[in-house]
């Protein structure tokens, strides 16, 4: 597991980003494959092909040339606005978030709403983003334990982290809302994963009524995903 | 075109299509699956004379009841789950003739949790991100992805070779006995600097954990003295990739074992078990205890590559009686 810094930061995501790509485009024997986090790159080797000295060597390596190398944001990142109920059955969460903040939860909409998120990694299923940085005020924790059973669709949040949940899988953040849309879809031809690492998302309340209608198009199969693209 | 091999009369508790696992997509947020007792999945594959990547059944608990639709070889490998064929014991970690119209079945479990069966050519489901794995948390992968049930027909690539073969037996000195106490082999970290040195590491080292009826293929929850993390600090990171046999630490100090249907978490991680003894865990069930051993990366790298050898050795045994 490598360490690039502690926090939640764009700049520390973009460098792992270039340093995952650096260690593709090495194609170190032994390396068998590697997966990026907020702040960490994980590493999957295989010691029969490779010492632990020699990894670390050729790690070292890379970590020099990433000097050498402009680390900056994507060029093809767009901007998503995303389409959510919040609270009841869509956001389960909402009240407790609400009340741990001792706010409105109204105001705990405004809040949420207002930053531009980055998306920062795919985790828990295959085209599940997560994004970041939460507001401090309206920072949470994540659930003491984690729901056996979370629906597709579903906004959550844990500390200054928001995952939109593309399976129904359990998860361990706090429930505030569900959107209609379906962020990975492995049948739609354009943008079967909705969110590219480095897009930058931001967040827009319906009402249940709108939630059916988006829903059904979605079902059906004709909501065109290019209409929550800015540009 | 591959043809049916296997009609499922009775599909067993839990029972589903593994490979070696789904490589080279969890940077895309996908998880590894496969078999989690690689030994016995890899051993099941070369009594039967397949390569160590095709595709066989994981069995858990109670195993399946099955129609032989066409002669072929068979490996029954893992726990022991009292194979049967037409209702008579069958041997296991040997490879076993049976023809059309046999039913294979099993009965009570005697020994650890998890049975392996391979077939002769390996079983033929499409593949999902170049792997036949069943991932049962996203519903990915395997037949349908999900485990087996009645009247699922399973196939296999056609083989020329299909019938003609020979029996292979894996000698018994290398049959696994499965403990229900297992000592674990674990390396410390990546998070280990969260424990309090006391309440924490030494807790951890020194206690004996219960698996609990959580248990499955995405983790396996502990119960036992809690692990306390290091005041003011918090017990969740920013979402980090995970690997199996990572052992991580929510807020109420109980440890969880993430298996291979995980691949990523916001819980400290402790220590990480080695990848040698995984396969041990896949042998646990509710009820059995567990004891942590601390040793370095040097030793665990070790360890692998004897067993590795080990493992190469008996292939090479069984290709040669061929």
């Amino acid at each position: 597991m490598l360490e690039f810094g502690m926090g939640i930061s764009p700049k520390i995501n973009q460098r792992i980003r270039v340093f995952f790509d650096l260690i593709r485009e090495a194609n170190i024997p032994g390396i068998i494959e590697a997966a990026p986090g907020f702040r960490t790159l994980l590493i999957y080797y295989n010691p029969m092909l490779i010492g632990l000295k020699a990894l670390k060597e050729k790690l070292r390596e890379v970590e020099e040339r990433i000097q050498t190398v402009e680390v900056k944001p994507h060029e093809d990142s767009k901007k998503v606005t995303i389409p959510v109920v919040y609270g009841g059955e869509f956001g389960p969460d909402l009240d407790f978030v609400a009340q741990f903040h001792g706010m409105y939860k109204e105001d705990l909409i405004e809040l949420f709403q207002k930053p531009e998120y980055s998306v920062y990694m795919y985790g828990l299923a295959p085209g599940h983003p997560l994004l970041a940085a939460l507001p401090r005020k309206i920072t949470t924790p994540r659930l003491k334990t984690p729901r056996s059973k979370v629906p597709v669709g579903t906004i959550g949040i844990g500390n200054r982290q928001i995952g939109i949940y593309t399976h129904e899988a359990p998860g361990g953040l706090q429930l505030i809302g569900r959107t209609p849309l379906k962020i990975y879809e492995p049948k739609r031809k354009n943008l079967p994963l909705f969110l590219d690492i480095g897009d930058m998302v931001k967040f827009k309340k319906i009402d249940e009524e709108q939630y059916r209608q988006i829903a059904q198009r979605v079902e059906s199969n004709k909501e065109d995903m290019n209409c929550y693209i800015e540009g | 075109m591959s043809t049916p091999i296997f009609e499922v009369l009775k599909p067993g508790f839990l029972t589903t299509v593994q490979d070696r696992g789904r490589f080279y997509y969890q940077c895309m947020g996908a998880s590894l699956s496969g078999a989690l007792d690689s030994f016995s999945h890899r051993i099941g594959n070369f009594l039967v004379g397949n390569s160590e990547d095709a595709a066989g059944l994981e069995m858990t608990v109670a195993g399946p009841t099955m129609r032989i639709l066409q002669d072929t070889w068979i490996a029954i490998t893992g726990a022991n789950i009292s194979p049967k064929k037409d209702g008579l014991p069958l041997s296991m970690w040997t490879s076993v003739k049976v023809e059309e119209g046999n039913i294979i079945s099993f009965g009570p479990l005697k020994e650890g949790c998890r049975g392996y069966l391979a077939v002769r050519g390996g079983i033929s489901v499409p593949l999902v991100m170049g792997s036949c794995s069943t991932d049962l948390r996203l519903k990915e992968g395997g037949k349908e992805g999900r485990p087996l049930q009645t009247g699922d027909l399973l196939e296999i690539e056609p083989s020329e070779s299909r019938y003609e073969f020979i029996e292979k037996a894996l000698s018994p000195e290398w049959i696994p006995c499965y403990g229900s106490n297992p000592t674990l082999r674990v390396i410390m970290g990546p998070q280990a600097r969260y424990f309090d040195k006391e309440t924490g590491i030494k807790t951890f080292l020194e206690s004996e954990y219960v698996v609990t009826p959580k248990a499955n293929r995405i983790g396996y929850r502990l119960d036992g003295p809690a692990i306390l993390h290091k005041e003011g600090l918090e017990a969740s990171i920013p979402t980090e990739a995970c690997c199996p046999g990572g052992i991580q630490v929510p807020e109420d100090g109980k440890p969880i074992i993430l298996m291979v249907e995980q691949n990523g978490g916001g819980y400290i991680k402790i220590a990480t078990i080695i990848s040698s003894d995984f396969d041990l865990i896949a042998q646990l069930k509710p009820g059995d205890k567990i004891r942590f051993g601390k040793i370095s990366v040097a030793k665990a790298h070790q360890i692998l590559k004897k067993r590795e050898k080990i493992i190469q050795r008996l292939k090479a045994r069984l290709d040669s009686t061929n």
